[in-house]
C-alpha cells in the first residue's frame, strides 16, 4: 500500500469515515437481500399508518404504511449511485476543460473561462431547476448527466490553475524544450501533479452532490416515483411530521451521516495529500 | 478605478446576456411547452390550443422566438407569466426584497458566527478547541439545509411554539398592528429561516476563515510582531486578523450564489414569499419565462455581488487596485 494511503488510514477521522461509507455502501448494494420489507409496498393502511419505531419497524412507517428503514436503504442506492456517477462525469469534464484552457493558448483559455464564469454566476440549484424543471419524467441517466455537466466548473478552474503553475516550473520547460509531445506531457507531468487536488475535490464533491440531489428531490424534481429517494421522503413527511417526527428525522439523518462521512474523508485526504493545508 | 468598474459592468452585462441565451436554449431542449398544462385538459378544444400558441408566439420558429425574447430583454421586458397573468418582471420584482432580506440576514449570521469561529480555530490550530470546532462546522456543512429548517420548525416553532414557522408576516393581524408590532412580526417570521440559512453558511465561512488565518499566522510579519514582544492580543487583532480578512471578502462574493441556492430550499420549507418560492411554484405551472427570468435576475445579483466584492477588496488592499 502506498505511504499516503497508510498515512490517511492511520487517523481516527478517516477510519470512522471509511467505516461509515462501507456500511452505507454495503447496505445500499445489499438492500434487496437484507432490507426487512419491500420499500414501496403499502403494508397495512389500516393498522400500520405512521407506526412509531418499534421492534418490527425499527425506524417506523410512513403515511402509506411503508417501512422507513427499507425505504432509506433503497434510497441510499439512488443517492450514492447518482452522486458517484455524476461526480465521475464532472471530474472527467472538468479535467478535460481545465487541461484545454491551461494548454490550449490564450484564445481557448479566455473562451472557456468566460463560459465557466457565466455558468458559475447562476446559483447551482437554480441552474438545475432551469435544466430539469420541464422534463415530465426524470430518469437516473438524465439526472446523472445533468448533475455531472453542471458541476465541473470548479474542477476545471482547479486543473487550469495547476497547469498554469506547472508550466512555469523548470522541469516542465525542460521537457518542452526537449520536444516532448503534449499528450506525453499531460500523462507524465500534468495529471500526476493535479491528481491529489482532484481526488480531494471529488471526495468532498460526492457529499455535496448528495445534498444537491436530495434538495432537488425535496423540491419534487428528482427521480420519478415510486423509487424511494431521501429528499422526497423528507418532503412527504412535512404534512405528517407534527404527529410522526420519525418520518422527517430519519431520512435527514441518513443524508447527514452520508455527507458527513464523505466530508470527513475529503478532509483527511486533503491533510494527507496537501502538506500546506 | 472607475474605468475598471465600467469594464467589469460591461462584462457583467455580457454574462447576463449569455445566461439568458443559455437558459432559453436549455428550457427549449426539454419536451413540452408552456401551454401544455392548459391544453392537456380534455375540455380545451384544439382550435383554442392553436390560438393560445399563436397568441404567445409559440408557433414561430425557435430562432425567431429567441430573437424576440432577447430583443424584449434588452428593453427590460422579461416576458409574460402564464400562471400569474402579468409581466414576469413585476412578479419577480415583488419577491426580490423578501429574498434579499432573507439572504442578507443569512449572510450576517453566517459572517458573525463563522468568521470568529474560523479565526479562533486558525489561531489555535491543532488544539482541542480547534478539533471540536472543526467537527462542529463539518457537521453543519454536511446538513441538508431544508432538513435543518424542518427540524428547527419542529423544535422551536411547533414544539415550543415561540416562533412562527411560515410566511413573512402574519396575514391576519399584521396590518392592524402598531409600527413596532409590525417590525417585531417581520423579525419573528424572519428569525427561523435566517438562522437556518445562516448556520449552514457559517460552517462554510468558518472552514474558509480557519485556513485563511492559518496562512496569515505563518507570515513573516507575524513572526516579526512576536519577535518585537507584542502582546498576543495585538498580534491577533492588529496583524493576523487584518491579513486574514482579505480572503474573506472574496468569500463574500462566492457565498452569494450558494446562499441564493439555499434560499430556494429555505423559502420552500418556510413558505417564504421570495424568488425561490416563485421559481418552485412556476415549475408546477410550467411557467417558462418566470423560470428564465428568475435565473437571469439571480445571475445579475451574483454578478453584482462579485463586483462589489472586488471593489471592497480594492478598498481593503490598495496593492490589488488596478492601476490607470
Amino acid at each position: 500500500m502506498s505511504p499516503v494511503v497508510v498515512r490517511i488510514l492511520r487517523t481516527t477521522r478517516a477510519q470512522i469515515a471509511f467505516g461509515a461509507i462501507a456500511v452505507l455502501t454495503g447496505g445500499a448494494v445489499l438492500a434487496p437481500l437484507i432490507a426487512p420489507y419491500d420499500p414501496i409496498a403499502q403494508l397495512d393502511l389500516e393498522n400500520l399508518r405512521l407506526a412509531a419505531p418499534s421492534m418490527r419497524h425499527w425506524l417506523g412507517t410512513d403515511d402509506l404504511s411503508r417501512d422507513l428503514l427499507s425505504r432509506i436503504m433503497y434510497g441510499a442506492r439512488i443517492s450514492l449511485a447518482v452522486a458517484a456517477l455524476s461526480v465521475t462525469l464532472s471530474v472527467v469534464c472538468g479535467t478535460a476543460v481545465g487541461l484545454a484552457a491551461g494548454l490550449g493558448g490564450k484564445t481557448v483559455d479566455a473562451l472557456l473561462m468566460r463560459l465557466v464564469d457565466t455558468a458559475l454566476s447562476v446559483p447551482r440549484l437554480i441552474l438545475l431547476i432551469v435544466v430539469l424543471a420541464f422534463w415530465s419524467q426524470i430518469s437516473i441517466p438524465l439526472l446523472v448527466v445533468v448533475l455531472g455537466l453542471t458541476s465541473w466548473f470548479d474542477t476545471s478552474r482547479l486543473v487550469r490553475a495547476e497547469v498554469l503553475s506547472l508550466r512555469e516550473r523548470a522541469f516542465y520547460q525542460a521537457a518542452v524544450a526537449a520536444g516532448a509531445p503534449t499528450a506525453r506531457m499531460v500523462r507524465l507531468h500534468v495529471l500526476p501533479n493535479v491528481a491529489g487536488p482532484i481526488i480531494v475535490a471529488a471526495t468532498l464533491g460526492i457529499g455535496q452532490m448528495i445534498l444537491v440531489e436530495a434538495g432537488l428531490s425535496f423540491l419534487g424534481i428528482g427521480i420519478a416515483r415510486p423509487t424511494p429517494s431521501w429528499g422526497r421522503m423528507i418532503a412527504e413527511s412535512q404534512e405528517v411530521m407534527v404527529n410522526a417526527w420519525w418520518t422527517a428525522a430519519f431520512p435527514g439523518c441518513a443524508i447527514l451521516v452520508t455527507v458527513l462521512a464523505f466530508s470527513l474523508l475529503g478532509d483527511s485526504l486533503r491533510d494527507a495529500l496537501d502538506p500546506r493545508a | 478605478m472607475a474605468r475598471f468598474v465600467a469594464i467589469r459592468l460591461a462584462q457583467a452585462i455580457a454574462i447576463v446576456f449569455l445566461v439568458a441565451s443559455l437558459t432559453f436554449i436549455l428550457i427549449h431542449i426539454a419536451p413540452g411547452d408552456p401551454t401544455r398544462s392548459l391544453t392537456e385538459a380534455p375540455s380545451v378544444p384544439p382550435d383554442v390550443r392553436a390560438q393560445l400558441r399563436t397568441n404567445f408566439g409559440l408557433d414561430r420558429p425557435l430562432l425567431e422566438q429567441y430573437a424576440r425574447y432577447i430583443g424584449n430583454l434588452a428593453t427590460g421586458d422579461l416576458g409574460y407569466s402564464f400562471a400569474e397573468h402579468r409581466g414576469v418582471g413585476a412578479a419577480i420584482l415583488e419577491r426580490v426584497p423578501n429574498t434579499l432580506l432573507l439572504t442578507v440576514a443569512g449572510v450576517l449570521i453566517a459572517f458573525g458566527l463563522g468568521v470568529p469561529i474560523g479565526a479562533l480555530q486558525g489561531w489555535r490550530a491543532g488544539s482541542k478547541t480547534d478539533h471540536t470546532l472543526t467537527v462542529t462546522s463539518l457537521f453543519f456543512y454536511s446538513l441538508p439545509v431544508f432538513w435543518l429548517g424542518i427540524m428547527l420548525q419542529l423544535g422551536l416553532g411547533l414544539g415550543i411554539g415561540i416562533l412562527p414557522v411560515s410566511g413573512a408576516i402574519d396575514p391576519v393581524t399584521h396590518d392592524s398592528l402598531p409600527w413596532i408590532g409590525r417590525v417585531w412580526d417581520r423579525l419573528a417570521h424572519l428569525l427561523l429561516p435566517a438562522i437556518t440559512l445562516g448556520l449552514v453558511g457559517a460552517a462554510a465561512f468558518a472552514r474558509f476563515q480557519r485556513s485563511a488565518t492559518l496562512d496569515a499566522v505563518l507570515q513573516d510579519f507575524v513572526r516579526t510582531a512576536r519577535g518585537k514582544g507584542l502582546a498576543e492580543r495585538v498580534i491577533l487583532f492588529r496583524h493576523t486578523l487584518r491579513a486574514a480578512l482579505l480572503p474573506t471578502i472574496t468569500l463574500f462574493g462566492l457565498t452569494f450564489p450558494i446562499l441564493l441556492s439555499g434560499a430556494v430550499l429555505v423559502e420552500t420549507v418556510f413558505s417564504w414569499p421570495g424568488m425561490g418560492r416563485l421559481i418552485v411554484d412556476s415549475i408546477a405551472s410550467r411557467d417558462y419565462y418566470v423560470v428564465i427570468g428568475t435565473a437571469i435576475v439571480s445571475a445579475s445579483m451574483v454578478v453584482l455581488g462579485n463586483l462589489l466584492a472586488d471593489v471592497l477588496y480594492w478598498v481593503a488592499d490598495p496593492r490589488t487596485r488596478p492601476s490607470a
